[in-house]
């Protein structure tokens, strides 16, 4: 499943020259065909939605596919939808696991927010990133 | 135990139906069944990411819900993922493999279901998780 530039797309990003992180300016794009289920006549982002997301801007930031094999925490604060919540920001810090990790697993830690009001936080997420083999 | 079709259990619809079929139902817990075929979204190739076994978890939670409010003559209630914890994944199931999960009742107070989720594919485990859904009755 990818869902840059059907489900959301980077309008900008504020990157960190020197270590793993930044932040993504994202829309949400309201035509995505997961609205038409999720939920019929209330289209709401589905929270692996904004899970996948977040995780395919850390991609970006890594130049890697990646999977999370470890979720410590993951909360959905308020209800996110394409009308309510179009514009985003995320923001994500990856760090290397452990030093000379040959699995190269990254930790992540990210938030997100509206545009709009960056001090409601809609979710935020910390855990584990595999690469793929 | 009754059966429904999985429509009348839980409140989505495609591309979005991660549930077959609800084997067993109960206070305590519930166990669901999906198949991964070719058209399921949450594929990246042959393999179903991440994201799709969380949200089959997540709605395999919401049919447990929907039978009990069947069961009483009610609609079955619309469910939001609150929180997910402790998601520890083994493997990424592959097309053709049959999902097998097992939903055990933590705690249930004022429209918010704790609960713990097993996914297996064969016997071997997928992934586990513990997860709280807040239902909208």
């Amino acid at each position: 499943m990818n869902l840059l530039n059907t489900y959301f797309k980077i309008t900008g990003t504020t990157l960190s020259q020197e270590s793993l992180s930044g932040k993504f300016r994202v829309e949400l794009i309201e035509e995505h065909p997961v609205y038409q289920g999720h939920f019929p006549g209330e289209p709401v982002c589905p929270g692996v939605c904004s899970m996948q997301m977040v995780k395919e801007c850390a991609m970006q930031l890594c130049n890697k596919e990646l999977t999370f094999s470890y979720v410590k925490q993951y909360r959905l604060l308020e209800v996110m939808s394409p009308q309510k919540s179009r514009d985003l920001e995320i923001d994500i810090a990856l760090a290397p696991a452990a030093e000379d990790d040959p699995t190269q697993i990254y930790k992540i830690k990210a938030s997100v927010c509206t545009l709009e009001n960056p001090e409601v936080k809609y979710l935020d997420i910390s855990g584990e990133l595999t690469p793929a083999k | 135990m009754r059966e429904w079709t999985i429509s009348d259990l839980i409140p989505q619809r495609n591309p979005i139906m991660m549930v077959d079929k609800l084997c067993s139902a109960s206070a305590e817990g519930a166990t669901t069944l999906l198949s991964v075929r070719e058209d399921n979204m949450f594929l990246n190739g042959e393999r179903m990411c991440e994201a799709g076994i969380i949200e089959h978890m997540a709605q395999s939670a919401s049919a447990m819900e929907g039978y009990k409010y069947k069961s009483q003559g009610k609609e079955a209630p619309v469910g939001f993922i609150g929180e997910v914890k402790k998601f520890t994944l083994n493997f990424l199931p592959k097309v053709g493999d049959t999902l097998s999960t097992e939903i055990k009742v933590v705690s249930e107070a004022m429209g918010i279901t704790l609960i713990s989720a097993g996914t297996s594919v064969n016997g071997e485990v997928a992934a586990t998780c513990q997860m709280k859904i807040f239902i909208r009755g």
